[in-house]
């Protein structure tokens, strides 16, 4: 497996790329976003970890550019997870807001090749998601909105702390697509997904 | 900042109208003061020549045409006036003990009739002076074998007052838009050198943040690598906690700047949810430091308010307790009409009274189990008054008590 690591502090490179590499697998490190678009033209990659304050390039722009190869994306931020970034417009697969420990990165990153493997489904209001492909039709999705679909259709519990932000971003979506779904917490049944009259 | 200059305005415009209210109404007590004092002056003066001006006459005792030579008196009309008995309307009416009414002793109004004028003054009776039908002052007394009321008319002199109250009423309201337009105009330039001075320290504070988190992941980076290589040890053991310590300020600091930049975003939020996941997360640490924990909350409580905000709340709330508690610590959530109120209690040596200065930055009213930076409790406030809320703190029988109010 190949990872394309990219933030702008050298320290920081070093140090995950001596933790990834044995823990995933070959990680390649980039400083700023003209070596990500060097990079990505010049080799193939399974996984791609961005740093939001990237320089020379605006991550918006690189995001898109992973998503054509197609690349799951964790996106490193300063920001606090909320469903706002999460509905951002060029989204990443998965965010994870600094600071962060290395075990938390590489978890994330084993849980993103897991799903890029996966045929699963799971529903978003009427129609699937794939979770392979991070998306239900034109909508695209995170990782963490993904767990909390297969939660409600599986009838576990979704943390309301923990997982809150991605149930605020998935009513977002279901908004946006004009959906009659929605998700609503019921009375000691938890988070359900629910028709616009229940 | 935009909040505190309204308020400012708010405060400044309201201090102004009271000051002037109180001003213009000393005046206008005055003024009428001054015109029941004029009118006792008067019908005291009729009082003492039984109820009737004496005519003003010459050496033959005839009445004078006009004032005697040498006084010449062209002021204002006044109790003190020569003028006054040519000019005061009035009447004296007489009443004996036995027959009740005797007529007018004196009878200079042409207002009413004289009979009506006896009928007012019988109703006068038994009281000793003051205002009747607004404009119009009495005095009753009395000689050896009859009792008078003397009535006489202060229209006149009243007028200047009403006419004083009138441009006073008017003077205090255009004063009153006149200060809240010059602190409309001027008050960007009062503020500017705050807003300046708080535009640089949430710059600072977001620099700070930011320029933390990323060397806090990348120390964490490197004590795992070396742990890797060296295996766990005291120092990097300490190393995670110091960095577990900064990266809990960082969120501290970063809470109070970024929150500010993005505001609130109200939701459906499950409250109870929120606050139960939180304790129960949190019951192994209540456990290993001998608190006894107490939860009354409801199976389910929601509200419309900032999901993230009130995460960090209810992780500040629980995170103080576990600091400050000595023995025990208890939590309570209900609701009082349309208000949540969220009651977050711990045990505490602090002395009773209002504690308020604990939602101060960088402020600690005692030590806490592992430092802290005092800002947990100012993130609260921030938090809470966002959304509208109230909150504040007091310590009570033993008990230092926090209450939301949202």
């Amino acid at each position: 497996m190949r990872i394309l690591f990219a933030a702008p502090n050298r320290d920081l490179l070093g140090s995950f790329k001596a933790i990834l590499d044995r823990d995933l697998g070959e990680t390649v490190t980039a400083f700023d976003g003209v070596q990500v678009l060097t990079l990505l033209g010049e080799r193939e990659f399974d996984l791609a970890v961005l740093d939001r304050n990237i320089p020379r390039v605006d991550y918006r722009e690189l995001l898109a550019r992973v998503r054509e190869k197609g690349l799951p994306t964790v996106l490193l931020t300063d920001l606090p997870m909320t469903a706002q970034l999460l509905t951002e417009k060029h989204s990443a697969q998965a965010y994870l807001p600094y600071p962060f420990l290395p075990e938390t990165l590489a978890a994330l990153l084993r849980d993103l090749l897991e799903k890029r493997s996966s045929r699963e489904t799971v529903p978003l209001g009427e129609e699937p998601a794939e979770v392979a492909a991070f998306r239900a039709g034109n909508t695209e999705l995170t990782a963490g909105e993904l767990d909390v679909l297969r939660k409600l259709r599986d009838g576990e519990p979704v943390d309301p702390v923990k997982e809150g932000p991605c149930v605020g971003a998935l009513n977002i979506r279901l908004k946006r697509r004009r959906s009659r779904f929605h998700i609503a917490y019921l009375a000691e049944k938890g988070y359900k997904m629910v028709e616009e009259h229940e | 900042m935009n909040r505190a200059e309204k308020r400012f305005r708010i405060y400044a415009v309201l201090a102004l109208f009271l000051l002037l209210a109180v001003l213009l109404a000393l005046i206008n007590c005055v003024s009428f003061t001054k015109a029941a004092e004029d009118g006792d002056k008067v019908t005291q003066m009729l009082a003492d020549q039984h109820g009737a001006f004496a005519a003003v006459s010459g050496a033959g005792g005839e009445p004078w045409a006009f004032a005697p030579q040498g006084r010449r008196n062209m002021g204002p009309m006044g109790p003190d006036s020569p003028e006054l008995s040519a000019s005061m309307r009035y009447f004296t009416a007489a009443f004996d003990q036995e027959s009740g009414a005797l007529g007018t002793v004196a009878f200079h109004l042409s207002a009413i009739a004289e009979e009506e004028a006896v009928e007012w003054a019988s109703t006068l009776l038994g009281r000793t002076t003051g205002w009747t039908r607004g404009t119009y002052r009495y005095r009753v007394y009395t000689d050896e074998e009859l009792t008078y009321v003397t009535v006489i008319d202060q229209g006149r002199e009243l007028i200047s007052a009403y006419r004083i109250l009138r441009i006073s009423a008017i003077g205090l309201v255009l004063a009153t838009l006149a200060g809240w337009l010059f602190l409309r105009l001027a008050g960007r330039r009062i503020f500017a050198p705050l807003e300046e001075a708080d535009r640089k320290q949430q710059g600072f504070l977001a620099g700070a943040e930011k320029n933390l988190k990323l060397p806090l992941t990348v120390i964490s980076a490197n004590t795992e690598l070396i742990e890797r290589r060296s295996g766990p040890d005291e120092q990097t053991a300490s190393i995670r906690r110091q960095v577990k310590a900064l990266s809990e300020l960082v969120e501290g600091l970063g809470g109070l700047s970024l929150f500010r930049q993005e505001g609130v975003c109200p939701e459906q939020v499950q409250l109870a949810d929120m606050l139960r996941s939180a304790l129960g997360g949190a019951a192994e640490r209540f456990a290993s430091k001998g608190l006894r924990l107490e939860a009354n909350i409801p199976g389910t409580l929601a509200l419309e308010a900032d999901r993230e905000s009130m995460k960090r709340i209810v992780d500040e709330l629980v995170d103080n307790a576990l600091r400050y508690g000595r023995t025990w610590a208890a939590f309570r959530l209900s609701r009082e009409g349309d208000r949540v109120i969220l009651l977050a209690e711990n045990d505490t040596d602090l002395p009773e009274g209002s504690v308020d200065q604990a939602f101060d930055r960088f402020t600690t009213l005692e030590n806490a189990d592992g430092g802290t930076a005092g800002l947990g409790l100012a993130y609260v406030r921030e938090l809470v008054l966002a959304q509208h809320g109230r909150v504040n703190a007091q310590v009570q029988d033993g008990a230092f008590r926090l209450r939301i109010a949202l």
